[in-house]
């Protein structure tokens, strides 16, 4: 959503953006919002932050949206390459201005972790255990499993 | 069995309640543990971000974010590509400069009101680890600590509105006048959460 924003700029001034406009091949419109969102470091994409990064493509994914564009950045580079793995996303293109995904119309389910290639019977059994309640019917049963393995890792 | 070996388990194991428990709590739970296991294979760490992109339930995405944080400590001057490969910047509210007007009266009112409000947020800690008092894993307090500030969103608007306020003057640099050691106990894992939250407080826990 954009808000309309008039002002009046003293023709001395205006001849200089017009100028400065012409030469960077924009707007007098887009090279004034361009100025601005730089001054208050606002990305364009209006995404500033891995946080909103996250939502814009959650965002995308629930309606549909075939392309996020988001700031150039290595982070977001790397996660675009885990979600292309995972078949989220068919493609990342990156410019100097940003980075575009492209996001895959028939997403595959997630795939299901592959476990050790170890017998479960011999386990130690307090593992056998883990093994088996953390897909049990019982919801508790599972948060319990979790909560094992949570208090294993902290001993 | 050894731990590495134990770490070949957990992390499928977790990696499969993260995507397919029915519970969201579960899921939140089985994200944090995973996160807090850390040294996680490639596989895993695609699965945290399918699930904090996918995730219908906005509680569970939040909290995969929120153990994040925990585990990362951010640092909002570094700049986009200095940081951890996964790390949540959120945008602490800008909390604005008092102004050189008024002066040291802007500035003792100020202390006063942060007084206040720390002392309410320590005494909601004290509460909880009353509420709580026998030992629950790192990853367990998480989503208790979150369901406690949605609770307190919900029913006691002003309180969090104060807790809020707390986190702006918090992140603005009240906490460099601060010994951290004379208001909350890093040891005491309750404490460590209190400094945890209060850096990492958004304006929505849902």
């Amino acid at each position: 959503m954009t808000n309309p924003l008039t002002i009046q700029l003293p023709p001395k001034l205006e001849q200089q953006m017009l100028h400065e406009a012409q030469k960077q091949n924009k707007t007098l419109e887009h090279l004034v919002l361009g100025l601005i969102q730089q001054h208050y470091d606002v990305h364009p994409t209006g995404i500033n932050s891995l946080e909103e990064f996250f939502v814009a493509i959650h965002n995308a994914i629930q309606s549909k949206q075939p392309i996020v564009q988001a700031p150039v950045d290595d982070v977001y580079l790397k996660i675009a390459a885990s979600l292309k793995r995972s078949g989220i996303l068919l493609d990342v293109q990156s410019s100097d201005q940003s980075l575009i995904l492209y996001f895959n119309p028939n997403p595959p389910p997630p795939a299901n972790p592959s476990l050790p290639d170890l017998d479960p019977s011999e386990l130690d059994p307090k593992l056998a255990k883990i093994v088996k309640d953390i897909k049990d019917e019982d919801e508790t049963v599972r948060f319990q499993a979790i909560q094992a393995i949570a208090q294993w890792h902290e001993q | 069995m050894n731990n590495k070996s134990n770490h070949n388990w957990f992390v499928p194991l977790l990696c499969h309640a993260l995507l397919h428990d029915p519970s969201p709590t579960n899921r939140s739970n089985a994200a944090q543990t995973l996160i807090a296991l850390g040294d996680l294979p490639q596989e895993a760490t695609d699965m945290l971000y399918i699930a904090i992109v996918e995730d219908l339930d906005e509680s569970v995405r939040n909290a995969i974010i929120q153990a994040i944080r925990m585990c990362y400590t951010p640092q909002s001057t570094q700049t986009m590509s200095d940081r951890p490969e996964i790390q949540m910047v959120f945008n602490a509210p800008v909390y604005g400069a008092a102004g050189n007007i008024e002066g040291n009266q802007i500035i003792n009112a100020s202390n006063q009101n942060f007084d206040a409000l720390l002392n309410d947020y320590k005494q909601f800690f004290n509460d909880l680890q009353q509420k709580y008092p026998t030992y629950i894993p790192e990853a367990a307090l998480l989503p208790i600590i979150d369901a406690e500030f949605q609770e307190i969103q919900k029913t006691q608007p002003q309180r969090w509105q104060n807790f809020l306020n707390l986190t702006r003057l918090w992140n603005s640099g009240k906490k460099a006048t601060l010994k951290m050691g004379e208001h909350f106990t890093e040891e005491n894992l309750w404490g460590k959460m209190a400094i945890a939250f209060l850096e990492g407080i958004t304006e929505d826990p849902e």
